[in-house]
């Protein structure tokens, strides 16, 4: 019997969660929540989990899943059990949710690409995070036996930058999963008093597009629309101009709640019109399926991931031109057209699940191209 | 090499941020119009003066932003509002690489006389090698990668300029040296004032070098200019002259940077008010230049943009040396047919004895 198999009877895979370990679980972490709680489910792999080459006891990462927060997690590790813990086996198969801490740690590795903005839009990143993501790129994604890619978007994206690794490329993409106890208590809630209103989700930065809007506001199929827009989401990087440039009408139009729990999330989703993705560049999109999930089509911007996540649930526009976003604002906003939407929604976000996710990956451990 | 058919083009995001675009595809007038960086205006003046005998017309279109329709849906959206388009000359300034798939794609890199767009652009050719690889051709530049270990040039093409008038006054400032002090010497050269332009006759040789913000912190290169200024002091009958880097709009640091890439090189100048050494404020255009050709002796960095003056100069001119960054250890055979095209003559190299650190790793 191999030593990746001696142990349970089943092939062995070691998760690295660093991702697991932020307080806030957003974008990222709640990828690598997704895709632990997906193989768990699926259960025919033996896990294991790390962090720096560390194994972390299993028990501590199912704690935190419960919790949905990294914060014990971490702070079990950094005040010294971590030192207590043995070293990640070399011959294991390991898989990092994103970019590598390491690289040819173990036999056989796979990295998890969600997108190449640091390196196709630049601007948009602070240095320091271009050079984070990007200085040993290519040098991880060579140590690895395969790549996973988060969308066709990414895989086509990164492939154009590397052909090379095209051969081991393979899609790796999330779902949907809200906790189920989230439907009963906003039974038990009163709607946001909100008015009507489209949601925009997402961290406040340049890639999130926000500008269009505003441009967007002076159009009469917006000015004179009484749906506004509600931007879910903390504020990023390099928009403190565009913030503190919003006049009171504006505001009047764009109201923005700041970072939101994940009940809070679901809640404004569920009570909005539809969900509004003007973003120039997504890896996949996860809050367009999350709209999606509840029955929520999407006013779409016509890049990169979101068409294929999105579907004929949504009506698309160039994300560049104000006109076409407030044309295809008039249209989403059609009460017939609407509900045909809706009912797509729900539909297309069934596609999405976590055998969906699970799948590759063990096809990956168990040899299965 | 040329384009094959009609053509778009692709600028950087940052030249965008002051343009109103209408939309992802729209046309090269919209840019003409805007406030756009002086470098990107020329190198897209040049491109939409390409006549019909070669392929691209005055009514080239712009996409602005080619990386976000990456496949599927996306690609084939940008396809339709592109239909019939064959080429795409991606115009970069170092931070990104853009290629369209399905396209005969061409690089055109601009602007990177600035340092910090050079370092940028190494990092992103070292980081991600294979998408230089990928470009049909390159217009202007030489630019190699090596991808496992084997050398990778698209085709260089030359798309210069066939006359350049400067617009505004070149002042020429006496250089001042003072070692222990940038701001001193800048003051000195400063309430000097300036002359209009020298006179010429009294010199039998004349050197120019243009300076670029590259070139004022390349230490190699400095040596050579640090060394180029001593021996000037001691030949009345030379002329040196440096053409301060266009970094910014304020003289003075213009001149600090200037200076402190000399003094960088810790080379002995004598601390006085040189007669034939002299900073301008800006480019010589090409009446002074051709005026001066039969004795001009021209030093260019490799991140001076040659394109930026016509073939007519440079051939009257009487010799013609370019330094090079040492990413490779001879200049290939491309590059070396590029600059003889663009100068009508085949010029000296000069490569730099030490390779640029990109990423905690020399070349």
């Amino acid at each position: 019997m191999s030593d990746a198999t001696q142990n349970s009877g089943l092939p062995k895979l070691t998760i690295d969660i660093g991702p697991l370990f932020e307080d806030q679980w957003t974008g990222i972490p709640v990828f690598t929540r997704r895709l632990v709680q997906a193989l768990l489910r699926d259960g025919s792999l033996d896990l294991e989990f790390a962090f720096r080459m560390t194994k972390i006891p299993r028990e501590s990462v199912v704690g935190a899943l419960r919790c949905g927060s990294g914060v014990l997690l971490r702070s079990e590790f950094e005040r010294g059990a971590g030192k207590s813990y043995p070293l990640i086996d070399p011959y294991a198969t390991l898989l990092f949710p994103s970019v590598k801490e390491c690289f040819n740690a173990t036999r056989r590795e796979a990295s998890t690409v969600h997108d190449v903005s640091t390196l196709v839009m630049a601007e948009n990143h602070v240095p320091e995070n271009v050079d984070h993501h990007m200085r040993n790129l290519a040098r991880e994604l060579a140590s690895d036996d395969v790549v996973f890619c988060v969308s066709e978007a990414s895989r086509a994206a990164l492939t154009v930058a590397y052909p090379s690794i095209a051969q081991k490329a393979r899609l790796l993409m999330q779902y949907v999963d809200w906790p189920a106890e989230f439907e009963t208590l906003e039974r038990n809630l009163s709607p946001p008093v909100l008015g009507r209103y489209a949601a925009v989700v997402g961290t406040i930065e340049p890639r999130k597009n926000l500008a269009l809007l505003l441009r967007a506001l002076a159009l009469p199929e917006i000015r004179d629309s009484d749906i506004r827009f509600v931007v879910i989401g903390k504020t990023g990087w390099k928009v403190e101009q565009f913030m503190a440039g919003l006049t009171p009408q504006e505001r009047e139009h764009i109201v923005f709640s700041g970072f939101v729990t994940e009940f809070m999330k679901y809640r404004l989703l569920r009570h909005a019109e539809f969900l509004v993705y003007p973003s120039i560049y997504e890896g996949f999109g996860i809050p367009a399926l999350e709209a999606m999930s509840l029955g929520k089509p999407v006013l779409c911007a016509m890049t990169s991931s979101l068409p294929e996540v999105v579907g004929d649930a949504g009506i698309y526009f160039d994300p560049l031109s104000a006109s076409e976003f407030a044309a295809a604002f008039a249209e989403i906003s059609d009460a017939g057209r609407l509900a045909e939407l809706s009912s797509k929604a729900r539909v297309g976000s069934n596609a999405f699940g976590w055998a969906r996710m699970a799948k590759p990956v063990v096809d990956w451990v168990k040899g299965i191209a | 090499m040329q384009t094959q058919g009609p053509t778009v083009i692709s600028v950087p995001a940052r030249e965008l941020a002051n343009v109103a675009v209408p939309g992802s595809v729209f046309e090269i007038g919209i840019l003409r119009g805007s406030t756009i960086s002086p470098e990107l205006r020329v190198a897209i003046e040049l491109i939409a003066a390409i006549d019909s005998n070669h392929s691209v017309s005055s009514s080239v279109r712009c996409i602005a932003r080619p990386e976000i329709f990456t496949h599927g849906a996306s690609l084939d959206w940008l396809m339709t509002q592109i239909e019939g388009v064959t080429d795409h000359i991606a115009l970069s300034d170092g931070t990104a690489l853009k290629l369209i798939p399905g396209l005969r794609n061409h690089l055109f890199t601009y602007g990177l006389q600035s340092h910090r767009r050079f370092i940028d652009f190494k990092k992103l050719t070292r980081r991600a090698p294979e998408l230089l690889g990928q470009f049909h051709s390159q217009i202007n530049s030489f630019h190699r990668v090596s991808i496992d270990g084997l050398a990778f040039e698209p085709a260089p093409w030359l798309l210069n300029r066939h006359e350049f008038s400067v617009s505004e006054p070149v002042w020429f400032h006496d250089l001042y040296l003072n070692p222990h002090s940038l701001e001193n010497s800048a003051e000195l050269m400063l309430g000097w004032g300036t002359l209009d332009t020298p006179s010429f006759e009294a010199f039998s040789k004349i050197r120019y070098v243009p300076l670029t913000d590259c070139a004022a912190r390349d230490e190699q290169f400095q040596h050579i200019v640090a060394e180029l200024i001593a021996t000037t002091y001691f030949e009345p009958g030379v002329c040196l002259l440096m053409r301060l880097p266009l970094a910014t709009s304020d003289l003075t640091e213009r001149m600090r940077l200037a200076l402190g890439g000399i003094r960088g090189a810790h080379r002995s100048i004598p601390q006085t008010r040189a007669n034939n050494v002299f900073f301008t404020s800006g480019d010589l255009g090409d009446d002074v230049l051709s005026e001066l050709a039969p004795r001009l002796s021209l030093l260019l960095h490799h991140s001076f943009d040659h394109w930026r003056h016509p073939k007519s100069v440079y051939e009257a001119s009487e010799e013609i040396a370019v330094f090079l960054d040492r990413q490779w250890t001879r200049v290939s055979d491309a590059a070396k047919k590029l600059l003889t095209e663009a100068f009508g003559q085949s010029p000296q190299f000069i490569l730099s004895a030490r390779s640029l650190d990109v990423d905690g790793f020399p070349e």
